[in-house]
């Protein structure tokens, strides 16, 4: 880097020999380390030293090769520099569009950087392209900035700059008063720097006003001071200048032997500058940086494109997933629901089994309980009950002719026991069998009734029962019971005491309950007269306990009637 | 499109597996239940048979006769 310093400092003393030798050693020194650091600077100062000469086409060769290195590095200040300087050689080339196009650039960077120096060199160089295209207000606003910049940063060399453009403008504008004031400061300053290179510009530009208000000697005087200095710090743009204005000023003198001269050399010097293949060479240059850029975007749009594609394929990746997990966690979930759902209706079946089982059983072996008692109840008490009766009847047997009161007792005795056990097998039947069916017990009446019909001849049976009546009624066993006892005794006791032609036995529906009605066409009786026997008194006992009344309506003569309600 | 065809074959196997084993597992329970169930079946009908048989004995008994004895069935053991 020592070399490029070197280098950097001879360019300043516009000694731009020693400037190329040391800045191309250390060209060679940074190429040879195949880094990019530092390549920029290098280039860049090399470029510089081209543009003082006026190689503009090496120059943007190097400037494009710095910017490509800064671009690298992202570093925005040096990448506006060359935008800056490439700008300028177009400027030198004539090729304004472009060169305004890479200036502006580089004054985009270098306010967003708020670089000092980069503004100042970037507003100076605008405002050259506005004097190009006769914007002298403008040009003299952008120089008034670049000025005030250069001043609030002490920078005297650059201020001078500002100065003696400044001055051109106002030339430009006709106002030569303010422009050779500020002419003469810029040459004052400059000749104070030791600015060689400035001073020259500034002799040309102060020249060409003084052309133009017709001052031929001070011209020429100056134009020479400024051709002097162009060729030995080999100045070739302010040679070119010096050259123009000399020939104006030996046309003007009508000397055209010189004007011939100095046009000739202009010529020549400008040719120099102009040269079509190197104009060419920098087009192409241009062209191939330009595709090697594009050729990087396709490139960096490529992988953009293919990163896009790839995380299209995550997501896609990752949705499919997600989605497969959730089907399949889906399936499991009602897999698990079904299974349970399975088990909660087999537990509940099973339940019910278990509990009609339960019931069953219990029935079951409650019955079995039931009958074993009723079992031993009759064995027990109806075999000492029929033991009783037997042993009556056999002391009843032999009595018969001694004592007919004791016999009748004993006859009583012996049929109230008899009844008993009837009463005890009924009792134990109807405690065993929990219900009867209507029809079941409509059927054993009607066996009853046609029995009595065979025993007792002559006498018309009927027996009806309501088609009212549902016969699918259940009672209980008891009630069953209670309903036949009733009917038989009410039969028996006709056949017995009423000598009938005709009994009926009817069973009628009413509110709440059913009437049956036992009558016969016999000879009745007056309840007043006769005693009512056991057979009476049971049917009345049996009533109470259906919960229901019997009444018993007898007319001698007329037959009787027994309706019972219940 | 290959992650795609690679997942659906993943779990394409995970969901037939899950399905075959659950349905074996259902297809198990259901057999047990239906030998359980059968079980308490043939118990419910064993005591409805001694039941019945016992209700038909008793209405065998006649109220004229007073037939009884004939009446009351009572098993020695009863088998359940």
């Amino acid at each position: 880097m020592n070399q490029n310093t070197l280098g950097v400092y001879h360019e300043r003393k516009t000694q731009y020999d020693s400037a190329f030798y040391y800045l191309k050693t250390a060209k060679r020194a940074i190429d040879s380390l195949k880094s990019t650091m530092g390549v920029a600077i290098v280039y860049n100062n090399l470029a510089t030293v081209h543009i003082r000469t006026g190689d503009y086409s090496k120059a943007i060769e190097l400037l494009f090769d710095a910017l490509e290195a800064e671009e690298q590095l992202g570093n925005r200040n040096g990448i506006g520099q060359a935008y800056n300087n490439i700008g300028l050689c177009y400027y030198f080339l004539r090729d304004f569009n472009k060169a305004a196009d890479y200036l502006e650039r580089n004054l985009v960077i270098q306010e967003e950087l708020g670089n000092d120096d980069g503004l100042i060199n970037g507003y100076g160089n605008v405002a050259a392209i506005q004097h190009y295209n006769k914007d002298y207000k403008g040009a003299i606003a952008s120089y008034n900035k670049a000025y005030a910049i250069a001043r609030r940063i002490n920078d005297l060399d650059k201020s001078v700059n500002q100065i003696s453009n400044l001055g051109l403008m106002y030339m430009e504008l006709e106002d030569y008063k303010k422009s050779e004031s500020l002419f003469k400061r810029a040459l004052h300053l400059r000749d104070s720097l030791s600015d060689d290179r400035g001073l020259a510009t500034t002799y040309a530009t102060y020249a060409e006003g003084l052309i133009s208000r017709n001052r031929l000697g001070e011209a020429k005087e100056l134009l020479n001071k400024a051709l002097k200095l162009s060729k030995e710090r080999k100045l070739l743009s302010v040679k070119v200048a010096a050259l123009a204005g000399l020939s104006e000023v030996a046309s003007a003198e009508k000397d055209f032997e010189s004007a011939n001269e100095y046009t000739k050399l202009w010529k020549l010097t400008n040719d120099t500058i102009l040269n079509e293949e190197r104009i060419k060479a920098v087009t192409e240059f241009e062209t191939k940086y330009e595709t090697e850029k594009k050729q990087k975007e396709i490139l960096s749009q490529r992988a953009e494109i293919a990163e896009k594609d790839l995380e299209v394929r995550r997501k896609n990746t990752w949705i499919y997933g997600s989605l497969g997990l959730a089907l399949v966690l889906g399936l499991l979930g009602y897999l698990f629901f079904n299974q349970q759902k399975l088990k909660n209706r087999q537990l509940k079946k099973e339940g019910e089994l278990n509990q009609a089982l339960a019931r069953i059983e219990t029935q079951n072996k409650l019955q079995e309980q039931r009958l074993r008692i009723s079992r031993d109840l009759h064995d027990n008490i109806g075999s000492q009950l029929t033991f009783v009766t037997s042993s009556v009847d056999n002391l009843k047997f032999g009595l018969k002719e001694d004592n007919p009161k004791v016999t009748e007792k004993l006859g009583k005795i012996s049929e109230f026991t008899t009844q008993t056990i009837y009463e005890l097998r009924d009792t134990i039947w109807a405690m065993n069998k929990t219900e009867i069916a209507f029809e079941d017990l409509q059927t054993r009446i009607a066996n009853f009734i046609e029995n009595a019909g065979a025993a007792a001849q002559g006498v018309d049976f009927q027996f009806v029962v309501s088609k009212n009546i549902d016969t699918s009624v259940v009672f209980s066993s008891i009630k069953g019971m209670n309903i036949y006892r009733i009917i038989q005794e009410a039969v028996n006791n006709a056949l017995k005491y009423a000598s009938p032609q005709r009994i009926s036995v009817t069973i009628d529906p009413q509110e709440n309950g059913y009437v049956l009605q036992v009558k016969d066409d016999g000879k009745g009786f007056n309840k007043d007269d006769v005693e009512l026997g056991n057979g009476l008194a049971n049917m009345k006992k049996r009533a109470r306990d259906l919960n229901g009344s019997i009444d018993i309506t007898s007319i001698v003569g007329d037959g009787t009637s027994i309706r019972l309600q219940f | 499109m290959n992650s795609l065809i690679l997942y659906i074959v993943l779990y394409g196997t995970l969901s037939t597996g899950l399905v075959f084993v659950f349905h074996r597992k259902q297809k198990h329970l259901k057999n047990a239940f239906l030998e359980r169930s059968t079980n308490l079946k043939g118990m419910i009908s064993k005591n409805e048979k001694q039941l019945k048989r016992r209700n038909k004995a008793l209405n065998t008994y006649n109220f004229l006769t007073y037939n009884l004895k004939e009446s009351l069935l009572v098993q020695n053991i009863i088998q359940l």
